[in-house]
């Protein structure tokens, strides 16, 4: 037994060390793998499917939100912005070898017509009306409504072959087990622990990708993934990891790095269907008792980015309005008090404001339970609010009833976030528009014609100029009014190493933004060289 | 015979009961299963793909309780568990088959092994009582009982698997390269074993305690002292005489702890990334799959009513007094 452990023992340590042109990646840590790649579903499996093995009309760069020709090499609006023509690149072929044409991209687009919940992007709700064959190699996208920031969703719909998915009687429940793509690979071998993706051979810019093979383990927990990252089993990681600096980077610096790029807002929200919300003075007041550096610090390990107060991620900066950042606020004390006294509450004897009617002005902050680090961040917040005189009481609840009780309006402040998308004017449509008010992102449910108005303008418009001036009113609204309070980003995981492979992103080489679920890792992937 | 017609009926009702709480439990949840999946990672995920997922698992409509209740009978008493929610489209069936084994493999030689290994170690301990070795099993086993099994399992896990390399860190089978064969179960037994490992650790010191102080009550009984009187054999009076009546609350524990093998050990298959069920049942369980769901816990509740008739059969045997 012993001999027999020891000739395994050195087999693996052998085959770790001839690995030099596969790279070993963590897709998700969900457990054991099912063989499913249909690229309309999410999941580990599903999520290596996009990108890698199915390609999008044009990759829209998560960090810089540029738009890369792909599969498609240029397109051109209508002049009454109802209509996008698409010119698709030639000799481009499937990995079975058939060649890729215009009929498989009007055949996507018409299957997740056909089948609603393929259809993740929202394309066809939101005013495509129909997709037309102009001649071999030029599509027209026409739309039944004014929207000029549809092209972002129409060109991340993953074109799948006509071929293949014409056969299959319900694409919903189609595992696509083994998936023919236009993408840089091809499915390997698989099995419920390992899988592996091969270079695929039939691919357009072949020159481009330099490495072979991906190894793709599966892990079930956090623990041992993180082991293997430190044993340098993984090249590509997307874990969650506390501590980064002492227990990763220290043991190699000059091999090893991490970026964590900003990943989603989180804000403070107040319940605006609530009375006492209603009063911006008061919202004002409780932002400024916050010390967002602080919750940063303690709560995020100083792992997360501190937001401004107007939730414009450091790459946009040029969208910030300079002219208002006087306004900027910072935490205020005395100020916050002063604001609560003016507006008749009292302080008492435990350093707590009471109304006229003697209630004390106490509230519940809910956090969804078991996500440790926003919980350390609420409580955090509610200390700093005690100081102010406001009593938070944090409180924990399943994160099925958090969002239920959000959408119900039955909380008073939660800490939440909002989906960024590609670039702020999304953030602030979903953020404050009155159609997202409590079941959608827009959580405290601000409702305003007003702010209305002035976010329908950015997809009304295709000039740049007029949707900055609409996003400098809509920041001073912010500012104002302070519907709810920016508090950080969310960071987004990524560790590397480079023992096998060069050329990752990072804070000196933002090309991309690191995230596994969509296109970017492909491009990512494209900009790795192996280690000679 | 009307004791072997009270335990069919007995068995008959506790399931009907079993798949009935199946049912109503987890609906209980408050919360919408896409939501959950997809907004899981605090959202990559646009607001319009939960929308696309919620026509894809039907909860974009309300179908009656009833009509769902009369499907989900049907469907779960022939085996057919439909979909699951948060892998979809992969059937539940093919989940549970990718992880059962392992699961079934792992949990169910340790707790064999742990048994064994508990039980003879609780006889001994249990004879010589008040002796050294008995104090030193006895001590030993509250130790052991004493650790919190997870934590034992990251000790093992740092000390054996990432300091010193002598065992793999994580999954059931190498992931450096596909094996086959013989080289295949080699590396299934190398990677089990740290975890197999930590599971009969966490449990003997129960084993141990459990039989020791059976035996010990039942050295205290006449019919052990008329044996010795009689002057049988000290091996005879120990294992025929003392051993055999006090292992039945053991048996009874056996019994039900085998039924329990298909629950999986969560903890355990986190730490070393195992593949098992108790993983399935947990993600099952956080991103409200009630598909996925209602056939673990249908599968688990059977094998423990299974494990229970079994038992009331060796009971039969074991014990006359019951055939009564």
């Amino acid at each position: 037994m012993v001999k027999r452990t020891l000739v395994i023992l050195i087999v693996i340590l052998l085959s770790i060390f001839s690995l030099a042109s596969t790279l070993s990646m963590i897709m998700d840590v969900t457990g054991p793998f099912s063989q499913n790649f249909n690229p309309f579903f999410s999941g580990g499996t599903n999520y290596s499917a996009r990108g890698f093995i199915y390609e999008t009309l044009f990759y829209i760069n998560g960090y810089t939100g540029e738009v890369v020709p792909w599969l498609a090499t240029d397109y051109s609006w209508s002049s009454d912005f109802l209509e996008i023509d698409v010119t698709l690149r030639q000799n481009v072929k499937w990995s079975d070898g058939n060649n890729f044409s215009v009929d498989d991209v009007i055949f996507t687009f018409n299957l997740i017509k056909n089948y609603p919940a393929l259809d993740s992007g929202g394309v066809w709700q939101k005013g495509l009306k129909e997709v037309i064959k102009v001649d071999d190699s030029q599509i027209k996208f026409v739309m039944s409504k004014v929207d000029t920031l549809i092209y972002t969703d129409l060109f991340s719909v993953y074109i799948i072959p006509k071929h293949i998915w014409e056969t299959i009687a319900d694409p919903t429940s189609y595992t696509d087990s083994n998936p023919v793509g236009t993408g840089p690979y091809v499915l390997g071998q698989f099995t419920s622990q390992v899988y592996t993706l091969q270079k695929n051979q039939n691919y357009w810019q072949k020159e481009k990708v330099k490495v072979d093979t991906i190894r793709i383990p599966a892990f079930t927990g956090n623990d041992a993934a993180q082991l293997a990252l430190m044993n340098k089993e993984i090249d590509w990681g997307t874990l969650f990891f506390p501590n980064i600096d002492d227990i990763f980077v220290k043991a190699d610096p000059k091999h090893r790095g991490y970026w964590l790029p900003e990943g989603n807002p989180v804000l403070l929200f107040f319940n605006l269907d609530k009375d006492v919300f209603k009063n911006s003075d008061f919202r004002k007041a409780i932002a400024l008792g916050i010390n967002k550096q602080q919750l940063v610090e303690i709560g995020m390990a100083n792992l997360a980015t501190v937001s401004n107060p107007v939730g414009i991620k450091g790459g946009f900066s040029y969208l910030e309005n300079d002219n208002l950042k006087s306004m900027w606020y910072e935490r205020d004390v005395e100020q916050a008090k002063k604001i609560f006294t003016n507006l008749g509450y009292k302080l008492g004897k435990d350093g707590l404001f009471v109304d006229s009617k003697g209630n004390k002005l106490s509230f519940e902050l809910i956090v969804p339970a078991g996500w440790t680090d926003w919980i350390a961040v609420s409580q955090v917040l509610s200390s700093q609010l005690k100081q102010i005189g406001i009593d938070a009481l944090v409180s924990q609840v399943d994160f099925g009833l958090y969002l239920e009780r959000i959408k119900n309006k039955d909380f008073e402040l939660a800490v939440s976030w909002v989906n960024y998308g590609i670039n702020p004017y999304l953030f602030y449509e979903r953020w404050l528009h009155s159609r997202n008010a409590f079941s959608g992102d827009n959580r405290g449910g601000w409702n305003s014609i007003t702010t209305d108005s002035l976010l329908d303008i950015f997809r009304k418009t295709s000039d740049e100029r007029e949707r900055q001036l609409a996003i400098s009113s809509l920041q001073l609204i912010g500012l104002q009014e302070i519907p709810s309070v920016p508090l950080f980003f969310n960071p987004t995981w990524f560790e590397y190493q480079t023992y096998n492979f060069v050329g990752w992103p990072n804070a000196e080489n933002p090309y991309a933004l690191p995230t596994i679920t969509g296109m970017d890792k492909a491009f990512i992937i494209m900009n790795l060289e192996p280690v000679k | 015979m009307k004791y072997l017609r009270d335990k069919i009926m007995f068995f008959l009702i506790a399931l009907l009961s079993a798949l009935i709480i199946n049912f109503i439990l987890p609906r209980m949840m408050p919360g919408d299963p896409a939501e959950r999946i997809l907004m899981k990672m605090g959202g990559e995920i646009q607001p319009e793909a939960v929308d696309a997922m919620k026509i894809a698992l039907g909860v974009d409509k309300e179908t009656p309780l009833l009509q769902q209740f009369f499907s989900y009978l049907k469907n779960t008493l022939t085996f057919n568990f439909g979909i699951s929610y948060s892998y979809y489209p992969v059937p539940v069936k093919d989940l549970i088959l990718n992880s059962l084994p392992w699961t079934i493999g792992l949990v169910g030689i340790s707790t064999l092994i742990s048994f064994v290994l508990g039980t003879s170690l609780g006889i001994r301990a249990g004879w010589n009582r008040n002796k050294p070795i008995d104090s030193f099993i006895t001590i030993c086993s509250l130790i052991i009982r004493g650790f919190p099994y997870f934590w034992l399992a990251l000790i093992l896990l740092y000390i054996f698997g990432f300091l010193l390399n002598l065992f793999p860190l994580s999954n059931a089978y190498s992931t450096h390269e596909f094996l086959k064969g013989w080289k295949f179960f080699g590396s299934v037994l190398y990677h089990g074993f740290l975890p197999g490992l930590t599971l009969v650790l966490a449990s003997l010191g129960t084993w141990i305690l459990t039989m020791r102080n059976n035996m010990v009550s039942t050295l205290s009984e006449d019919f052990i002292l008329v044996a010795e009187a009689k002057g049988l054999k000290d091996k005879d009076i120990m294992n025929k005489y003392a051993a055999r009546n006090a292992l039945l609350p053991s048996v009874t524990s056996f019994g039900l702890s085998l039924g329990y093998i298909v629950g999986g050990a969560l903890l355990t298959e986190i730490v070393f990334s195992y593949p098992g069920i108790g993983y399935l049942m947990y993600k099952g369980v956080t991103s409200q799959d009630y598909p996925l769901m209602q056939a673990i816990f249908f599968i688990i509740s059977l094998s423990v009513l299974i494990a229970n008739f079994m038992l009331d059969f060796v009971y039969m045997f074991l014990d006359p007094r019951t055939r009564g």
